[in-house]
């Protein structure tokens, strides 16, 4: 046979091959460095061990982690398991896992909180199944209630929708009846399970939550959805320009508008109105040392 | 019946043959041989007047009815060899069931169950009292076993006492006061007692069960929705006012009732500016008391003009006093001008009570000719 090709390797369900071959290792066998345009596209995908498999039941307990958590897990996993091997790069180690859950529609998807701009990786389904459907933590007219949250957080201009207004939808639930002080108590268990976010009584969905119902909101309420004008993904929070209407994630503003003193809209020119919020630097947040529960957000919630 | 007469021809046939055969038999062997055959017939007769008698005596106790007199027939001749043939298997049973005595007592066999159908099935056919006897021996035997087998299962049981291992529960969680009830202590336990008792034990249970945790999601759980949904109107709008979305509270909260205090310090404040403010306006005229104080409008406004103002008065910021025509007025009083020589006066504060009935009111609305009030509102 010739020399091995460079190819990207491709993992079926959970078979974990001996050595994959991928461009990058290759040319390094080659003895050459390889060429910086291919180190990036090539999505090194290494093998399963017990680090990965405890990365990822420590990240099925969480559900949804910020950056910085995800490194220490990373680091402890290591640890616990192998003191001696290089810690690999984050993305990579993601990468491994993610090759492995692909065939169970189950994904780590990054994302970015929409209120601070902290990247989060969230462990999300990605498909309906018959095992889906049944498996659920909630009850139905639970699911029902998160639902029509959805709906009023989808339809509202601000994002948030009052607490009010999704009890007095409660009537409207199907399966069990539910009570309003019951439903109160839902809500708080959907805030502790990390779906919504709750800011002077109302809700909002939680960076977790957004990652993965995208689809589902883009497919369910193709007309009411907001895009962002700049990174083009789903938008929940924003700011708007009054002019022409468009929508920009509060971090996108703080990136967009960095450097400018006088923001101008993309789109028609006109001055921004709103305040431009900082850009999140994790170097400041972890000189601050300040953890997320203790910090309140500082910028008013802007439409 | 039909059995009986086909076993009729048949004996009637053998015989006939039989005579045939032996044409030279003496006359009394062929009697003895008659005899025979009517014994047999007989015989055959009995057994099926007994089968048939023992089958309505077993009716008749499916039945129940009460036919306590014994059929005649039992107490006949009955066919040796069966009864001889019911003693065998009842003995053959009983060695077996001997046997394999330790087998049936300690394996979790079902062997001693079968072979008490099998006796019940050999019962069946039972009429007389020898093989009733032997029945009952083996009963004897098998019921002996059944009690050691149960004494088997008892000695285990005898290490863990589950009264006392519910009592130890009840204390872990915190329960021991439903001890005392008499009635079964589940029936007025309601959801929160249990659910706290189940939470305690989880608790100590996931310190010894070493579990992953499961899959936690919620895209997945809905059922395909039906996209019924009215087209969304176009919400655009360029300036929103706060004042639009009502007065409508978006959280519902305990009424603060303590913030009563502040609403009074608040009112006393603003009061103050607007009676500065017309001190500015008009400076070194004195305003009428009642003219500040009256809202011809409404009484309580009014009361509680008259209470603020008197907070003012008590702080210091005016003085009330009485005209040349013996009318209260409000004066100011600068706070530079409070150290010079205003001591005296400061120390020696008076008090008074100021009463006002709705009369009164209307009355002095009528006599000072008060068309608006001078403390307009602040909402």
């Amino acid at each position: 046979m010739g020399a091995p090709y460079p190819r990207s390797p491709r993992l079926e369900g959970g078979a974990e091959p001996s050595f994959l071959p991928s461009s990058s290792s290759v040319w390094t066998a080659l003895g050459r460095c390889a060429p910086p345009s291919m180190q990036g596209n090539t999505r090194r995908t290494g093998v399963m061990t017990d680090v990965h498999r405890r990365f990822l039941q420590l990240l099925m307990t969480h559900g949804v982690l910020e950056e910085c958590d995800v490194k220490r897990l990373q680091k402890h996993c290591y640890k616990v398991h192998d003191c001696n091997a290089t810690v690999e790069k984050l993305e990579d180690f993601i990468n491994t896992i993610n090759s492995v859950l692909e065939s169970l529609y189950i994904e780590i998807k990054k994302g970015v909180t929409e209120d601070d701009g902290r990247p989060i990786y969230a462990l999300v389904n990605l498909a309906t199944t018959s095992v889906s459907k049944m498996a659920s933590d909630f009850a139905e007219n639970e699911l029902d209630l998160f639902r029509k949250a959805l709906e009023l957080i989808i339809d509202s201009d601000t994002g948030f929708a009052s607490s009010t207004n999704i009890l007095n939808l409660v009537d409207q639930l199907k399966g069990k009846k539910m009570r309003k002080k019951e439903a109160e108590h839902v809500l708080q268990k959907f805030v502790q399970n990390k779906w919504l976010i709750e800011k002077e009584g109302e809700f909002t969905l939680h960076g977790r939550a957004i990652l993965e119902m995208d689809q589902y909101i883009r497919e369910t309420y193709p007309d009411a959805v907001k895009v962002c004008n700049i990174c083009r993904s789903l938008l929940i929070q924003g700011q708007s320009c009054e002019t022409c209407g468009i929508r920009m994630h509060l971090p996108c503003v703080a990136k967009y508008f960095q450097s400018s003193s006088e923001p101008h809209c993309p789109h028609c020119n006109d001055y921004w109105p709103h305040e431009v919020p900082e850009v999140f630097d994790p170097e400041k947040e972890r000189e601050t040392g300040m953890s997320r529960s203790n910090k309140r957000p500082s910028r008013s919630r802007q439409h | 019946m039909a059995d009986e007469n086909g076993s009729l021809r048949e004996a009637g046939a053998g015989g006939k043959t039989r005579a045939q055969a032996v044409v030279t038999i003496p006359s009394s062997a062929y009697f003895l041989k008659q005899v025979e055959e009517e014994e047999e017939v007989e015989a055959l007769k009995v057994e099926v007047a007994a089968a048939s008698d023992t089958e309505s005596d077993t009716s008749s106790d499916d039945l129940s009815c009460g036919k306590a007199d014994i059929d005649p027939s039992l107490l006949e001749r009955v066919d040796e060899e069966k009864c001889r043939s019911i003693r065998k298997q009842y003995r053959q049973l009983i060695y077996t069931v001997q046997q394999n005595r330790d087998d049936i007592v300690n394996t979790a066999s079902d062997s001693l169950t079968e072979a008490l159908e099998e006796a019940n099935v050999l019962f069946d056919a039972v009429s007389r009292t020898r093989e009733a006897a032997l029945d009952s021996q083996f009963l004897v035997l098998a019921s002996d076993l059944g009690k050691e087998k149960a004494k088997h299962l008892n000695s285990d049981m005898n290490f863990f006492n589950q009264v006392a291992f519910c009592d130890f529960l009840f204390i872990f969680v915190g329960l021991n006061w439903m001890e005392d009830d008499e009635r079964d202590p589940l029936n007025n336990c309601d959801d929160n007692i249990a659910l706290s008792f189940w939470e305690t034990v989880q608790k100590e249970a996931t310190s010894c069960i070493s579990q992953a945790e499961t899959f936690h999601f919620l895209f997945g759980s809905f059922k395909p929705e039906s996209a019924a949904r009215k087209p969304r109107r176009n919400h655009r709008r360029k300036v929103q006012k706060m004042e639009e979305n009502g007065v409508m509270p978006t959280k519902l909260r305990k009424l603060d009732l303590s913030g009563n205090q502040e609403a009074t310090e608040k009112e006393v404040e603003r009061i103050l500016g607007l009676l500065q403010t017309y001190f500015r306006k008009y400076p070194d005229t004195p305003v009428s008391y009642f003219e500040f104080v009256i809202d011809p409008n409404s009484f309580s406004r009014t009361v509680e003009n008259i209470f603020y103002v008197s907070f003012i008065i008590r702080d210091g910021f005016a003085r009330i006093r009485l005209d040349q025509d013996r009318l209260p007025i409000l004066e100011p009083i600068n706070i530079n001008l409070a150290g010079e020589g205003n001591d005296p006066s400061f120390h020696s504060r008076k008090q008074g009570v100021i009463s006002l009935s709705l009369q009164d009111w209307k009355n002095i609305v009528a006599a000072f000719e008060i068309s608006e009030a001078m403390i307009t509102n602040s909402y």
